[in-house]
């Protein structure tokens, strides 16, 4: 499905990803660790065509990402969760999941956004809110269901918990488990190593811009030389 | 009186049309387009040329002058904005005075051309003679009124209930979100500079009914644009209608007003009330009328009310 092969990537002249390999096949859920500033976001924002990729290549369904700019990139069906700014303050939640629906058909975004909500209930209550009045778990919530309107069939995923509170937390993650239940393959960037882990079915830690470990969860843990990137005990 | 507010409300209604393609382009791209003054130029030609060698209303001819500024709009971005769109909004400024620069000589080298080949006057003229009466006033007052509300609501109506209207709103707002979810923001960038070339050739096009006209008419209109783009507030695309209607009438008023009581020496320096509102709005409101929360502001003012 998605296949990153010897990827050099960076901003401008400023090279942060040195040969990396990474692969999420139809179904899998993919988490790629690693301490702050490594690259993690880097290697996201070069999938999606928001870094500068200076060698290697990026394939999705067997179509190449390099040449491709962001908005065509939605229309093979890859979606993108950004840790930031990944929600439209201004719009009301309602027109946020419009906007997520504007590389699908006109006549089919009502449509999508029935499926959407009832794949995420936790949104519905506030459609018609400004997105700007929400609290932080249901910003993140947004994000997700904005994402999921372009229907992806693989959806990365850029620190969905980071500063929310446990509940809303617990909320993001039953969500990304049912969007594994649903199919969609899920590349996930996480801190919040102990719930998530548990979904994935291969990790990739990256260290300095470069692949240090990939593997199962269940090895990774096992190596107590990584612990210090892990922040588990 | 009723002439003196005829004539603001016309004024008014010219400023906010130019005034609207300014803030638009500048809460899209980050560009202050000061090549708007020669797409106001523009207009003006194009009712001129039309009316000259074709005849009849000059109103006849707007549509084609919107559609014309819309062109030149198109071009300006595509040629000069968009190959630059990495460097900075200073880069980008000089730019747009380079592009003005040209637009005005070339508009220069036509009026020269439609006098010297055609015989028609072309480097200073006026309309108005043209112009026909409703309900015994120029019928300029009410046309551009019309016309501005007619934009106002049609461009309201675009972005409320359009998708294309919705994904510019996405898109003023976080262009690199707008690309993510799938929209091709160069493309609304471009949209937003033909509709800010249009509205410019549409006011340019109704000058001549009102002003006198000469090539350089955009450029001696260029300060009060920006007067009204930032007293409107750049930050709220509705900014330039409410900035538009406060300069005109502060312009032809207060001249009015203070010609009455001074002398009409007072006329000269007419250019002097929407600068002087401009630097305080600087001042006290650099986020422009609209960018005021007025709900906040009454809230406090109840609070030491009570």
């Amino acid at each position: 499905m998605l296949r990153i092969s010897n990827l050099n990537a960076g901003y401008g002249n400023a090279q942060v990803l040195y040969d990396i390999d990474l692969e999420c096949k139809l179904g899998e859920v993919v988490t790629v660790i690693g301490p702050n500033g490594s690259g993690k976001t880097t290697l996201l924002n070069s999938i999606f065509g928001l870094a500068d990729i200076f060698s290697g290549t990026v394939t999705f369904d067997g179509i190449s990402l390099s040449d491709l700019p962001s908005h065509k990139i939605v229309g093979t069906r890859l979606g993108y969760l950004r840790q930031e700014g990944n929600i439209f303050e201004t719009l009301s939640v309602e027109e946020n999941l419009k906007m997520g629906g504007v590389s699908i058909k006109k006549k089919e975004v009502k449509k999508r956004m029935g499926e959407v909500l009832s794949l995420m209930p936790v949104v519905k209550p506030f459609l018609s809110r400004k997105a700007s009045t929400l609290s932080g778990g249901e910003r993140h919530l947004l994000a997700i269901a904005l994402v999921l309107m372009s229907r992806p069939k693989l959806v990365m995923l850029d620190e969905p918990t980071a500063g929310l509170a446990p509940i809303a937390i617990k909320q993001i993650i039953k969500t990304v488990d049912r969007l594994k239940d649903e199919g969609i393959s899920l590349i996930i960037v996480e801190q919040n190593l102990k719930d998530v882990l548990k979904l994935s079915d291969r990790s990739y830690l990256v260290v300095s811009g470069r692949n240090t470990f990939v593997g199962s969860p269940d090895k990774l843990l096992e190596r107590s030389d990584l612990k210090m990137y892990l922040g588990l005990d | 009186m009723m002439a003196t507010l005829v004539d603001a409300i016309t004024f008014s209604s010219f400023l906010s049309m130019m005034g609207f393609g300014l803030t638009l382009v500048r809460r899209t791209t980050g560009v202050w387009n000061v090549a708007q003054a020669g797409l106001v130029s523009i207009g003006a030609y194009v009712t001129l040329t039309l009316v000259s060698f074709v005849g009849g209303s000059p109103y006849l001819y707007l549509p084609l002058a919107f559609l014309i500024g819309a062109g030149v709009g198109a071009i300006l971005f595509l040629v000069a904005i968009n190959p630059l769109r990495k460097a900075s909004s200073i880069i980008l400024l000089v730019a747009t005075i380079a592009f003005n620069l040209i637009l005005i000589s070339i508009i220069n080298i036509y009026a020269d051309y439609l006098q010297n080949v055609f015989g028609i006057l072309s480097k200073s003229f006026l309309l108005t003679r043209l112009d026909f009466k409703i309900f015994g006033r120029p019928a300029i007052s009410t046309i551009s009124v019309s016309t501005l509300l007619i934009f106002t609501i049609a461009f309201y109506l675009f972005l409320r209930y359009t998708r294309t209207g919705l994904a510019l709103r996405g898109c003023i707002e976080q262009p690199s979100l707008a690309g993510v979810v799938g929209v091709s923001v160069r493309s609304l960038y471009l949209f937003s500079w033909v509709l800010a070339g249009g509205s410019a050739g549409l006011a340019g096009g109704f000058l001549p009914l009102f002003f006198q006209c000469n090539p350089n008419i955009g450029f001696y209109l260029i300060a009060l644009m920006f007067c009204v783009s930032i007293l409107g507030g750049v930050g709220e695309i509705y900014g330039p209608f409410l900035g538009g209607w406060l300069v005109g009438f502060v312009q032809i008023f207060g001249t009015t007003l203070l010609a009455s009581t001074l002398g009409p020496w007072v006329i000269l320096y007419k250019g002097l009330f929407p600068m002087v509102i401009l630097v305080l709005t600087l001042l006290f409101v650099p986020q422009g009328l609209s960018g005021i929360d007025w709900r906040a502001k009454v809230r406090i003012l109840k609070r030491k009310g009570g």
